[in-house]
């Protein structure tokens, strides 16, 4: 037995097995929200031990898989990414038939779920740009679907990850010659360049940020927003491991301050464009670039001075924005056929019309901007004031940043309390629908209320495992 | 290294066969080309790794414009050739072309400054064409165009990326990175026509 037998192998295998299984959508959803849920179960239950004891079997277990020489490690480390990753598939496919995504979602979003665990645990971790990238091409299916032309947003998306891919290999290779220290200082700075374009590439840092709004222009909102929270995600952890294995890189001051800055360029043009941008799903776009701000900066924290507190600050922010863009994701996905196009003027009257999923529109781009009593504030406020602990100029520009967000969101809520200027034919919505977004917007709240028990948990958990932080 | 008396023409086909790329507008010239380019890959990358090893790439290149000739082979005629071919079009591309050659000459210099490794025609040969792939992305939003400029591109990459590493895992990666990129494009080709699956 073998870690990556059960959290790679095993749910690849499902996954061809629900693409054959398509043509039911409902069952490919059950299946798969069981399977992911038993995993990160497993993740968290699983003795950490050389032996596994099943009954009267005492079956070896292994952290290692080694493969054409080269490593694939699932250690104590990263059970706590394992159980974040295989919840948030589980919470995303269970609710998939609800939002009525493409039948193709479920399947290859279990496969892209597989791709990025391994990126996650393959050593030389540089490896993981190359897995990163077929993760990105498994997804392209469901984010154009048959039927349909393929949208300049998927293009970009795909354009950009696949450009990303070479500087990640090229930079770690580079890096890879100065692991004890920096030698030539030219070669350094090339190093480093690289790897910053490629993170700009993968992470939609600015100016490389246009996929993410034209993709969720152009897309369903649902598997979008699964790509915009597990893409970064993965990467930004994957970056994480990259800056724990050079300490000399990590300690530089520069590379610190590089981070907070390019989190704060984040969250600030994310926020001016959100002021203005008409169109909804846009603005979840330009929503989850400031957020990837906010985790980009938590990680210049994490390394430039007090590690442990920044970084289960970086992991908890991780819960909030999934939940935000569930809720969101599902909402827009509920208006999906009963609204046509999602400009501002278009949905006129929809306070009226849907409550629910007006409100949890609304509450969702609130929470990731950080407004109080939800689930963001608490961290965001954390950021905020770790950063104005470090760099008080730019403290500023963040908040201003966040309230480009609220502008945004108090936009769309003026719109959707107005009168609509047509009687519009009103198809009610669902029971069901109206009770999962009730329950996403009721864990927002208590999260955002008692955020001591929620960080609380965020802390424990790395230490059930053992080490995390080197 | 026995194809050493090939690698110089290696690198001016591969600049012409993804000038051809960039200007050309009917597609089996454009996979006939990219065939051609993925060739003087083989060539370049023979210059680091073995024949044996550096025919994965060549192999992964043909399969590649295969699929996507055998997509496009069964679309609609008017699906494919979306622009009429304009003079000025064409100029302006010749003259791109030619100003990433230019590029690409004193940037592969430089490069083996910074990357001791690679061999300096191969350095030429990986900068004519990811510097052309950029250039074919830049000017278009058609499928086909869009994984034409990024298989030049990832070719390009990938003569550099030979000289440094060799690893059978990256090579199989790679090349299944250059087949997915030829799947998804015949996907992408022929989703429209597709039935609508949900």
């Amino acid at each position: 037995m073998n870690s990556a037998y059960i959290w790679i192998i095993f749910p690849s295998l499902v996954a061809v097995i629900l693409l054959l299984l398509r043509k039911w959508e409902t069952l490919v959803a059950i299946l798969a929200t069981g399977i992911t849920a038993i995993l990160a179960g497993l993740a968290a239950w699983l003795p950490l031990q050389e032996q596994i004891i099943f009954w009267r079997w005492v079956l070896p277990f292994s952290d290692t898989f080694i493969i054409f020489g080269r490593r694939i490690v699932l250690s104590a480390a990263d059970r706590p990414t394992l159980i974040v990753i295989y919840l948030t598939a589980a919470l995303w496919f269970g609710a998939a038939p609800l939002a009525r995504p493409n039948r193709l979602f479920v399947p290859l979003g279990l496969g892209m779920v597989t791709l990025l665990t391994a990126a996650i645990a393959v050593e030389p971790f540089l490896f993981a740009g190359v897995l990163i990238e077929i993760a990105v091409l498994v997804s392209i299916p469901f984010l154009s679907p048959p039927g349909s032309r393929a949208g300049r947003g998927v293009l970009r998306y795909l354009s950009f990850q696949t450009i990303g891919m070479p500087f990640i290999l090229i930079s770690g290779f580079m890096f890879t010659g100065f692991e004890v220290g920096p030698g030539n200082q030219e070669i350094v700075a090339i190093a480093t360049a690289l790897l910053a374009i490629g993170f700009a590439l993968l992470l939609a840092v600015f100016p490389f940020h246009t996929w993410i709004p034209m993709l969720a222009e152009d897309s369903h909102p649902y598997p979008t927003a699964f790509i915009f929270l597990l893409l970064p995600m993965a990467v930004t952890i994957f970056g994480l491991g990259f800056l724990d294995s050079y300490v000399w890189f990590k300690s530089n001051p520069s590379t610190a301050l590089l981070l907070q800055l390019v989190g704060v360029v984040m969250v600030v043009t994310a926020g001016i464009w959100a002021a203005v941008e008409r169109h909804i799903t846009r603005l979840m776009g330009f929503a989850i670039i400031l957020d990837i701000g906010f985790s980009l900066i938590a990680i210049g924290l994490a390394i430039g001075g007090n590690s442990e507190i920044y970084r289960v600050l970086f992991f908890a922010l991780l819960l909030p924005r999934g939940l935000s863009l569930g809720v969101w994701a599902l909402a827009l996905s509920g208006l999906g056929g009963r609204i046509k196009v999602l400009d501002l003027g278009d949905i006129r009257g929809l306070a009226k019309s849907y409550p629910v999923i007006s409100i949890s529109m609304i509450l969702s781009i609130f929470c990731m901007a950080g407004i109080p009593l939800l689930a963001g504030f608490p961290l965001k406020l954390g950021v905020i004031e770790g950063l104005s602990a470090t760099v008080p100029q730019i403290s500023f520009w963040v908040i201003l940043g966040s309230l480009g967000l609220i502008v945004g969101g108090i936009r769309m809520l003026i719109y959707m309390v107005s009168d609509a200027d047509e009687i519009r034919e009103i198809t009610p919505e669902t029971r069901v629908l109206k009770t999962f977004l009730v329950i996403g917007l009721a864990i927002l709240f208590i999260l955002g209320i008692l955020p001591n028990t929620f960080i609380q948990l965020i802390i424990n958990l790395p230490a059930a495992f053992g080490p995390v932080v080197p | 290294m026995i194809l050493n008396f090939l690698v110089l023409p290696s690198v001016i086909l591969a600049f012409i066969a993804a000038t051809v790329l960039l200007i050309s507008w009917d597609w089996r010239i454009s996979i006939f080309s990219l065939g051609l380019q993925y060739l003087c890959v083989f060539v370049l990358i023979s210059l680091s790794w073995p024949m044996e090893t550096a025919a994965v790439k060549v192999v992964a290149g043909w399969m590649a414009g295969a699929v996507l000739g055998l997509a496009l082979l069964n679309l609609p005629q008017e699906n494919i050739n979306g622009k009429p071919v304009l003079i000025s079009d064409i100029a302006f591309r010749l003259l791109a072309a030619i100003l990433a050659g230019l590029f690409a000459f004193t940037g592969g210099a430089r490069l083996v400054i910074w990357l001791p490794e690679i061999d300096v025609q191969a350095a030429y040969g990986a900068m004519i064409l990811v510097s052309l792939g950029l250039i074919q992305l830049g000017l278009t939003t058609h499928p086909f165009r869009v994984v034409l400029g990024l298989l030049t591109f990832l070719s390009g990459f990938e003569i550099l990326y030979a000289g440094v590493e060799s690893s059978i895992l990256i090579t199989g990666l790679l090349a299944i990175v250059t087949l997915g990129l030829a799947i998804v494009g015949a996907y992408m080709l022929t989703a429209p026509t597709l039935e609508e699956a949900s």
